[in-house]
């Protein structure tokens, strides 16, 4: 036979060491204070992780004497809000212990509030049981809790306590047992109350703890019989609109707390119409709250709303570690409907002022309860706190939490905003996405920054924590990633916003101040950004002018040369102000943009002559004078121009032996072979290769490398450098032959800058050799770099800088194939049939 | 789904009789191929894939699903298969479009034996392309593996992700005379769109260095006279495939890893 008593002692000697949270927070007392409760189960983590870490399945041996005393100590500090029979329940469970009414030698006692939570673990507790007792009945009979074993009746008192015997546990109250409240029924029925009936059905130990004292509670009982009798006499039911009706729901499922607040129908004389749940009982929500009016004043409405929500619970069965997020949830939507009831019944009420502070403060304390609910667990304020620091410290992502949860839970303070913008950068962008919304916070934290992210400004902006003005002062101050800021310029009005403030003259204040060369850089980008891109050819002119007009000291060689190359004035500028020479001389030196190289040989500009000339240099080697032969004209309508060019190169010693001779089989390879298409994977002759350049950006620059044959190809639309070796060069026989098999890297402006000194070896500042391990190390490493090699050049080009590219396979080829797959099939079942 | 050792070696037979039965549709699908990419399909080499495994363990559940992402390599594909079934996880193939008419046959034939013996779902296969979200994907999978396409999965932005080489190649030439030799390799890799760099650094440390470091490379073809230099590449490359004065793509013995 199972024991049946059990002291505290017994009870923490037995009970093992870790109980689950949501066990150690089932033990405490609804009305605890919340504060009382973090300090209890601090107290007990601290003892847990003092003097025993056993776990619950080796309980019994696991428990030193120190811990035990610990625990008292605690226990007796704490016990106001401890729910004793709850702590034996758990302990039961946990131990596979039956627990046995000392009152009835046949009945069991299971505290409520594990009917409502612990449903699983009750049945197989209840089971258990069953298969030990003969006889599973409750000798209080009426005391009936809805089907959890079917037929079988248990006592659902609260608390478990024999008043009589000697089993009294200290600091827990007493309970009036039925033949008290049969004894409170004699009085009703005395009174000639036909209401009385109900009381046979009414759990008194639940007004008890409704309203703030047991007497209170009684007074209450038999005020609110009589205010319901009088309520009785009146029409009893109104049309109910569904919001009421489900009102109804909730409030039916107090009544079984609350039973005395039922209201009767017609049928007065019969009790079996009380019967609960019974089809014939009606409610009436706003007689209820009348009738509730005059003794709420007595109401613990904290109490109230959090049995209703519990009451919820029942019905919708959620399982344990969920309850106590919908508990809350449930609760907050619950406390607004009461709070709606309650106002439009109070108007006439003296304490209504009172009774709404109250109500709000409840409510407060609600939600603030809710705040403190993450992962389905409560934390502590501090526990809070150490959680935002690993997000702050970038340990942990924000992705595990949901917006509301991080803006409204977690609220990081201004030093973990701090923290993460320099520890976390991905949960900061985060924070900034789900819609932060402090614009003096995030101000402050990027104001003190040397390091300022342009990608995260773009956030900001467009969650409007920073408007254009604040965007480009900081935006000066960032490291300058253009990436995101292309977006901007999509909507109009923004783009029109920062053309306004963007000026030609603050642009050449930068651009004439040396100490200010970065910031002139950032500058001139958003300025084009804004300003220049996307405008026809004599707009650009104006803002030309516009920008010339500035200082006479724009007009040297050098500065023009710089802010063409910046894409601030269009070559038309340098024509006009410094005529074909200066087209010549950028032409030269790699810097005349191809689509512009093509339109100035159209119009005239730069003639075939004056190209001729530039060739026939000396001191410019054969390898540099093919690049710009190449870079510029590699579209077929120029074939006739190339070849006249390449013709016009004395000691050619280029050795042509890349793939053009598999295309072609030409033993005497033409020195311009036939591109071909950019979707082909083979592109490995130089025309294709500089067409592919032009499809990804016209207005792509070519800077060579002399020593080594590799050129840096700058395409400024995209933000992008490409490093493709051109030429092998043999130092020791001076020859030099196409470059085919070296793999091409594509890095981002931002990885570029960074790294330039490092790829790019310059002798006397002029671009000599490339660095490969360099390369190597930021296409393995780097984001922002990629390593394309040859074999698929083209399409693994185009999927770099996202363009489709033609499948190799024609559509008739697929149909095709997928034919064939289709016959696999088709075979397989004629060999079965 | 349970897969015993007697199952998996009807599955064996049963593949191995459906390629020679449907010899000549792989066959034609081969000659559709060849119009793209120079790679004839060696249906022997299929079956002696199929011949070298065997079932790893009898009991084990089939629990997790794998995407895998590689260039289309039928060869690639029979090995994904063998080892899904000898490993017990799902796997959904994402195939480029390399000998996209054998691999569709291939990929039909072994689903179609699948099929057979209520294995429908073990193998599935889509042709890559640019709308599917990988990262959304991951979520529901125990990983993405990544066969050869390296810039691809650099930009694979998940943590549940595993790369593999898949003939990624290095090619070392310090011989005049192999000039011919290096260029036939070369055009070979393009014509077959396997992954090789001809790199002619002279500082050889450096080089080694640089390619021990790289786990992207996993093969190293060097053509040279000099013993110092052959010494140097077979004693100094580590873990990597090393081919001196050989041809590593003789015999499509791609290099083939446990993948799952």
């Amino acid at each position: 036979m199972a024991k049946t008593k059990y002291s505290i002692k017994d009870i923490l000697e037995n009970v093992g060491v870790l109980y689950p949270f949501e066990y150690i927070s089932s033990i405490c007392k609804y009305n605890a204070e919340e504060k009382s409760i973090t300090q209890f189960i601090e107290g007990m983590n601290r003892i847990i992780n003092t003097y025993g870490n056993y776990g619950y399945k080796n309980p019994i041996n696991g428990i030193s004497d120190k811990f035990f005393s610990e625990f008292e100590k605690l226990y007796k500090k704490n016990s106001d809000i401890i729910d004793v029979p709850s702590l034996i329940f758990i302990t039961a469970i946990q131990l596979g212990i039956d627990i046995k009414d000392p009152n009835a030698q046949d009945s069991l006692y299971i505290p409520r509030v594990f009917l409502r939570k612990e449903r699983e673990n009750a049945n197989e507790y209840i089971r258990r049981a069953l298969e030990s007792v003969d006889t599973v009945l409750c000798t209080n009979e009426g005391d009936v809790i809805e089907a959890l074993l079917p037929k079988v009746y248990l006592n659902p008192s609260k608390y478990y306590i024999e008043e009589n015997g000697a089993t009294k546990i200290d600091n827990t109250k007493c309970i009036p047992n039925y033949e008290q409240k049969m004894r409170l029924l004699e009085i009703v029925k005395d009174q000639n109350m036909d209401f009385g009936y109900l009381l046979k059905y009414t759990h008194l130990e639940d007004l008890e703890e409704i309203f703030e004292y047991p007497q209170i509670g009684k007074a209450v009982m038999l005020k609110m019989l009589e205010k319901a009798k009088k309520i009785n006499e009146k029409p009893h039911l109104m049309e109910m609109t569904d919001e009421q009706k489900q009102d109804f729901y909730y409030l039916r499922s107090i009544s079984k707390d609350i039973r005395v607040l039922q209201i009767r129908d017609n049928s007065e004389d019969s009790p079996n119409i009380y019967v609960d749940g019974g089809t014939k009982q009606k409610y009436d929500v706003l007689d209820f709250m009348k009738v509730s009016k005059d003794v709420r004043i007595y109401l613990d409405l904290k109490k109230f709303m959090i049995i209703t929500a519990q009451r919820q619970y029942e019905r919708h069965g959620n399982n344990l570690s969920e309850f106590t997020q919908n508990q809350i949830t449930e609760l907050n939507d619950f406390c607004a409907r009461v709070g709606t009831i309650l106002k439009e019944t109070e108007s006439d009420d003296k304490n209504s002022k009172d009774y709404a502070e109250e109500f709000e403060r409840v409510m407060k304390n609600v939600k603030n309860l809710n705040k403190h609910f993450l992962y389905g667990k409560y934390y502590t304020s501090e526990e809070i706190r150490e959680l935002a620091n690993l997000f702050s410290n970038g340990i942990r992502s924000l992705d595990e939490l949901s917006k509301d949860e991080i803006l409204e839970k977690i609220c990081f303070s201004f030093s973990e905003i701090d923290k993460m913008y320099d520890k976390s950068p991905e949960n900061f962008e985060k924070l900034l996405n789900l819609g932060y919304t402090n614009k003096d916070v995030i101000k402050k934290v990027i104001s003190n920054k040397e390091n300022i992210k342009a990608n995260q400004l773009v956030i900001m902006y467009m969650q409007n924590l920073i408007d254009s003005k604040e965007f480009i002062d900081f935006y000066l101050q960032s490291d300058g990633n253009f990436e995101n800021t292309r977006i901007l310029r999509e909507d109009e009005l923004k783009r029109k916003e920062f053309e306004e403030i963007l000026t030609e003259k603050q642009l050449i204040d930068l651009f004439l101040n040396i100490d200010k060369k970065e910031e002139f850089e950032k500058y001139s980008k958003l300025f084009k950004l804004f300003k220049i891109d996307g405008k026809e050819l004599s707009e650009q002119a104006e803002i030309a002018d516009n920008i010339l007009e500035q200082s006479d000291d724009l007009l040297q060689n050098d500065n023009m040369f710089r802010l063409y190359n910046l894409g601030l004035i269009p070559i038309d500028k340098i024509v006009d102000y410094m005529g074909t020479d200066g087209v010549i001389e950028l032409y030269k030196d790699g810097k005349l943009k191809h689509e512009d190289a093509k339109r100035m040989y159209d119009s005239g500009i730069l003639t075939t002559d004056s190209l001729v000339k530039l060739l026939k240099e000396p001191k410019m080697e054969d390898d540099e004078k093919l690049v710009l032969i190449y870079s510029a004209f590699s579209e077929d309508k120029y074939t006739e121009l190339r070849n006249l060019l390449i013709e016009t190169i004395s000691k050619i010693q280029i050795k042509n032996v890349s793939t053009q001779s598999r295309k072609n089989n030409n033993p005497n390879p033409n020195p311009t072979p036939n591109p071909i298409a950019t979707s082909n994977r083979y592109v490995t002759d130089p025309c294709a290769r500089w067409n592919l350049m032009a499809k990804f950006d016209p207005n792509y620059t070519v800077e060579y490398c002399k020593r080594d044959g590799h050129a840096i190809i700058h395409l400024p639309s995209l933000d992008k450098h490409i490093i493709e070796k051109i030429f092998e060069k043999d130092s020791k026989t001076g020859t030099h032959k196409w470059a085919y098999g070296r793999a091409t890297y594509i890095i981002d402006e931002l990885v570029y800058s960074e790294y330039e000194k490092d790829i790019v070896l310059k002798d006397d500042d002029k671009t000599e050799a490339i660095d490969r391990n360099i390369l190597v190390k930021l296409g393995k490493e780097k984001e922002g770099t990629e390593k394309i090699v040859h074999s698929g050049w083209g399409k693994k080009m185009c999927e770099a800088f996202d363009i489709d590219t033609e499948s190799l396979y024609s559509q008739e080829q697929r149909d095709e194939i997928h034919k064939l797959a289709e016959q696999v099939e088709k075979s397989k079942k004629m060999i079965f049939e | 789904m349970d897969i015993s050792s007697n199952i998996f070696e009807k599955i064996k037979k049963e593949l191995k009789s459906e390629i020679s039965d449907n010899e000549s549709i792989l066959l034609k699908a081969n000659e559709i191929d060849l119009g793209v990419v120079k790679k004839h399909i060696n249906l022997e080499r299929i079956t002696e894939i199929i011949d070298s495994y065997s079932l790893e363990e009898e009991n084990k559940k089939l629990t997790n699903t794998i995407a895998v992402v590689y260039n289309g390599n039928p060869y690639v594909t029979i090995n994904l298969c063998m080892q899904s079934l000898t490993s017990k996880n799902k796997i959904i193939l994402f195939y480029d479009d390399f000998m996209l008419g054998v691999n569709s046959v291939l990929i039909a034939i072994i689903q179609n034996v699948l099929k057979e013996y209520k294995l429908d779902d073990l193998v599935l296969a889509k042709e890559l392309s640019k709308n599917i979200n990988f990262e959304k994907l991951a979520n529901q999978l125990s990983k993405i593996v990544v066969i050869g396409k390296s810039n691809f999965y650099k930009k694979l932005k998940i943590d549940n992700k595993e790369y593999f080489p898949s003939n990624n190649a290095v090619l070392y030439c310090d011989n005049d005379e192999a000039e011919e030799v290096k260029n036939a390799i070369y055009k070979y890799s393009m014509e077959t769109q396997e992954e090789l760099e001809i790199v002619d650094d002279e500082n050889l440390e450096n080089l080694i260095n640089t390619i021990n470091k790289d786990e992207y490379i996993n093969t190293i073809i060097v053509l040279t006279k000099n013993n110092t230099t052959k010494d140097i590449f077979s004693k100094k490359i580590l873990e990597k495939e090393v081919y001196i004065n050989q041809n590593p793509y003789k015999d499509e013995k791609i290099k083939i890893y446990k993948y799952f």
